[in-house]
């Protein structure tokens, strides 16, 4: 299992974090949000080549309202 | 203008875009008020909510300066920080710790360990800071450029409740810029802030929570820029007795 933005889900073998975003119907494409894994970010540019480990935390970013 | 980090704006007001009734109605309160710099918190989203017509998608033209609202710890703030500037591509951020539940005062302690740490990593820390001339001076030391005092507690509109005090900080930094964030109310509050020498304000609720947030916003871009002109063009020292300011000369004296 991996635990994505609180919710577990399955772990899939050699998973990358843009696989992971494809699987949860995201666009890594998309700006404005920004990912990390066991607390620590995970830059845009290695979303491609990072792979996901079993009992990984991630956590999905963006901004939302505030003071 | 307003310099910071070397970016120059026209409007010295900053708004917050929480607890607006719509998206709407945020996006007319922004407009209305001139504002070139908005606050956005950073949390758990869901990407397949973040398309066009999205929260982020219409501040776009704004400069974006994240908050670290909710964290205590400067562990937390750094995190947030981080992601934030990633998510955002800017190294601006709006560093909260805070350190009482029912006040939302922040922790010095914390702040300057954030702050001390947050530069080191190459941020462009606006801390949002204790009034006290200790703890904002602490905070220059470290290397901030700008410095974001309170004048009362967060979202309560009291305005500045210690005018003689706010002073006594302002002339104690005369070379940061200094921006007084929280605890404004009323367009008077604005006005008062720039008039005691305030670079700019930063304010969310006294727009948000208004009746008419959009009309508000239009009051509050009055209010600074009344209180910047008067702040420029001298004001008068008070005093205790009258001054006539009719002539003396030529009186008319009865007759008989």
């Amino acid at each position: 299992m991996i635990r994505v933005n609180g919710d577990n889900i399955p772990h899939i073998a050699d998973e990358t974090v843009e696989q992971l975003f494809v699987r949860r119907g995201f666009d890594p494409q998309q700006q404005g949000f920004a990912v990390a894994i066991n607390g620590e970010v995970v830059r845009r540019s290695q979303w491609p080549s990072v792979r996901l480990q079993n009992s990984d935390v991630v956590d999905i970013i963006g901004a939302v309202q505030g003071g | 203008m307003l310099t910071i980090d070397n970016k120059q704006f026209t409007s010295r007001l900053m708004l917050g875009t929480a607890r607006y009734p719509s998206l709407k109605v945020l996006d007319d309160a922004l407009v209305a008020s001139g504002t070139e710099i908005v606050t956005v918190s950073i949390r758990r989203v869901n990407p397949a909510n973040q398309g066009p017509g999205s929260f982020y998608e219409s501040l776009k033209r704004y400069t974006l300066l994240p908050n670290t609202a909710g964290c205590y710890t400067a562990k937390e703030a750094i995190y947030t920080a981080q992601l934030a500037r990633e998510a955002l591509g800017t190294h601006w951020i709006k560093l909260e710790t805070i350190g009482d539940e029912r006040t939302l005062y922040p922790a010095p302690k914390e702040l300057l360990a954030a702050t001390k740490a947050l530069i080191a990593d190459g941020f462009f820390v606006l801390p949002y800071s204790p009034n006290d001339i200790d703890t904002c001076r602490a905070l220059v030391d470290l290397g901030c450029e700008v410095v974001m005092p309170l004048c009362a507690p967060i979202g309560s509109g009291q305005g500045i409740v210690d005018p003689a005090h706010m002073q006594k900080l302002r002339d104690a930094l005369p070379d940061t810029t200094l921006v007084i964030d929280a605890g404004i109310g009323r367009p008077s509050d604005v006005t008062m802030a720039f008039e005691l020498g305030y670079d700019a304000v930063l304010m969310n609720t006294a727009v948000a929570g208004a009746m008419s947030p959009v009309r508000m916003a239009e009051a509050m871009k009055h209010a600074a820029i009344a209180g910047r002109l008067a702040y420029k063009s001298g004001i008068i020292p008070r005093k205790q007795y009258a001054t006539s300011s009719s002539p003396l000369e030529g009186m008319i004296e009865p007759h008989g």
